[in-house]
């Protein structure tokens, strides 16, 4: 009688439940665009340097835009461990018109002085072809350079030869902002060994970042992060676990309106438990059959919020010319809807509990 | 109608408003108005209290070095029109092609600021790549070439860039302006326009909030008037008219709501400053900074429970 209470339910009220799905679906999508954007804020330099794994070693400083390392330094580190292979990049801001865009150095040898690859998105986003010209202004030396288009590569970074970069950021050769050594787990233990991190210090992960003491700085304190932002933040004070858990909680509280949703649904399903109740349906089986009634109703709802996340773009940010989406894990999106799915559904068994009472 | 009837009437409605919202706060039904707008209330106001980005440029405060920039259009008050073109540096037998930015200007307006050279008098100034200078063989006059019309010129000074710059007072064509600003009104103007993003997206996420929300305040003001119901039935019964309880019911149901949202508003703001005086011991966090759109935002509840008032009041107090 229980699974007959339960399709009742289902037939009787079908715009109630639809109603249900829409808002709730509409509380997850929220909630996962808000965790997502917080995530993607956490790994912005992760995505706007176009690093996914690897150690990275930088130094101390607000940004990796600005610190700067020395390859000589880090080559007589390292220069006794095989089996690595070490790139390095020099990154700097540059100003086009009112905008601030990313510059990063590139090996490829064949480009002219003056040349840069566009970013694809960039290019699109700012509609700029090969062949087309701008000037760039440098915040560090405070003069204008002229660049040229001369290809494309991926993302929303531009990229030109190593000697025209340093011109822009103001410093002299042999001086990076951040090096990617690549090599097996061993021989990556090995390089932060040499860097004097304690092995206890960290766990080895896709992408790890070494933070070197600033050149001629007199702290040689040297830390690991996860990510190259959390890197970074550190320095406001601000530590990605704080910013996860205000993420968490703003996800949380925006789902809390799902328990006066479940209150409501109940409320309207009055009739439908009364009369079950009068058919000798026991209170235990009534409450089953709200449990239920709320499970695939959020469950529905959840798997609608997903889609929503999926194919509607509207919550993004742009941060140094590269437009930020959100990117939710798994666990989180898991959080989400086991959050949503319990507030509903306590919300609808209590106010089943109440109607049968 | 009369005015004494009118103002009979209007006593009428508002002694049915005051019992019915005394009725409603005594029986707690108050709370449930709370629970209906607490989240889109508590999340607008942290949200739109984040520490205000500007003062991340702090470091850059005292900084009064001066950035030109190259725009397509005339966009502040110190911008010069200038073109960049392709041309010829010529000196004694050697001579290149370069690209040249002219700049249509007095020099020393430029060249002062940009550090390029003091107290510059002349009328027309060139600045040579360095590369480009020690390549000519660090001549102290160039000649320009320039759509087959050349001019010769003192070389004024020399600088890192990979651009011929010319200034000279008076400039025939142009397709830009090349502005000057000082490194902190960048910082301060792209840390200015990351907040403003940030907060449009804030907005656009809170706006769709309190819209989902808008049929969970739907039905917490239903179960409210429900709650009230024999209430106004008993005034109903003592002579009150059927439409004149409605409107006392919705503008209780109004009432209510903005209770709420004062309520949840002041939680809020508690809440935020709690908070950072208690994260204030685990690190160095700059103050909260509440936005103005705050109050445009409530309003904006304000107005969407306002909305859902009557329909609310409809169904649940109205008898033939």
């Amino acid at each position: 009688m229980a699974l007959v209470a339960l399709h009742t339910a289902l037939a009787v009220k079908p715009h109630l439940i639809a109603y249900c799905i829409l808002v709730l679906s509409v509380l997850g999508w929220l909630s996962l665009a808000a965790l997502g954007l917080v995530n993607s804020l956490l790994q912005l330099y992760d995505g706007v340097l176009g690093v996914k794994e690897g150690l990275v070693v930088s130094s101390q400083g607000f940004s990796p835009l600005t610190a700067l390392i020395s390859r000589s330094e880090i080559e007589q580190k390292i220069s006794n461990i095989s089996d690595i292979t070490v790139d390095y990049y020099l990154v700097t801001p540059i100003l086009v018109g009112g905008k601030v865009l990313v510059l990063r150095s590139t090996n490829a040898g064949t480009m002219g002085s003056d040349c840069v690859l566009i970013g694809d998105s960039l290019a699109y986003e700012l509609g700029v072809h090969i062949g087309d010209h701008a000037l760039a202004s440098s915040v560090f030396t405070g003069e204008v350079y002229y660049l040229e288009i001369c290809g494309y590569t991926s993302g929303y970074i531009l990229e030109a030869p190593y000697d025209l970069v340093a011109r822009l950021r103001g410093v002299a050769p042999g001086y990076y902002s951040y090096a990617v050594v690549r090599g097996s787990g061993q021989a990556l233990e090995k390089v932060l060994e040499v860097l004097n991190i304690k092995p206890s210090e960290y766990r080895l992960t896709r992408l790890v970042v070494a933070i070197l003491p600033r050149i001629g700085g007199n702290r040689t304190r040297s830390m690991v992060y996860h990510a190259i932002t959390e890197a970074y933040i550190a320095n406001f004070g601000l530590q990605r676990d704080y910013i996860e858990y205000f993420a968490l909680a703003v996800a949380t509280a925006s789902t809390l309106g799902s328990v006066m949703l479940g209150l409501d649904s109940a409320r309207r399903l009055k009739s439908v438990f009364r009369n079950f109740t009068l058919m000798g349906l026991s209170k235990r089986k009534l409450l089953l059959v709200a449990v239920a009634l709320g499970v695939v109703t959020g469950l529905v709802g959840f798997l609608l919020s997903i889609l929503l996340y999926n194919y509607v773009d509207i919550f993004t940010l742009r941060v140094l010319g590269f437009t930020i989406k959100p990117s939710t894990m798994r666990s989180q999106a898991l959080a989400v809807f086991l959050v949503l799915l319990a507030l509903y559904v306590s919300g609808l068994t209590i106010g089943a509990y109440h109607e049968v009472e | 109608m009369s005015d004494s009837l009118k103002g009979t009437r209007f006593s009428e409605f508002l002694v049915t408003t005051e019992t019915l919202l005394q009725l409603a706060v005594r029986k707690g039904l108050y709370t449930i108005t709370l629970l209906s707008v607490l989240a889109p209330v508590l999340l607008t106001i942290v949200l739109f209290s984040i520490p205000d980005f500007e003062g991340l440029s702090y470091f850059y405060a005292k900084d009064g070095r001066v950035v030109p920039l190259f725009f397509s259009i005339n966009n502040g008050e110190k911008c010069y029109p200038a073109v960049v073109a392709d041309g010829f540096l010529v000196t004694g037998n050697s001579g290149l092609k370069t690209h040249i930015l002219i700049v249509g200007s007095e020099p020393s307006r430029l060249l002062e600021p940009l550090g390029l050279a003091r107290q510059y008098q002349y009328s027309i100034a060139v600045i040579l790549p360095r590369d480009v200078y020690m390549r000519l063989g660090k001549p102290w006059a160039v000649t320009v070439l320039l759509d087959q019309v050349s001019r010769n010129y003192t070389v004024t000074g020399i600088w890192s860039s990979n651009i011929v710059l010319i200034i000279e007072q008076s400039l025939r064509d142009h397709d830009g302006y090349v502005c000057l600003f000082s490194r902190r009104d960048i910082m301060l103007s792209a840390l200015k326009d990351m907040e403003m993003d940030l907060l449009d997206t804030a907005t656009l996420w809170i706006l769709l909030l309190s819209l989902v929300y808008l049929p969970i305040i739907y039905a917490a003001q239903r179960r409210i008037a429900e709650s009230i119901r024999v209430d106004a039935r008993v005034a109903f019964e003592a002579g009150a008219s059927n439409r004149g309880i409605l409107i006392s019911t919705s503008v209780t149901l109004i009432v209510l709501h903005i209770i709420g949202i004062i309520h949840a508003c002041t939680l809020g703001v508690v809440l935020v400053y709690t908070a950072w005086s208690l994260l204030g011991y685990v690190m160095p966090l700059p103050p909260p900074s509440p936005r103005t759109s705050i109050a445009q935002l409530l309003i904006a509840q304000i107005v969407l429970g306002a909305l859902t008032a009557y329909p609310a009041s409809r169904g649940a107090v109205e008898w033939r």
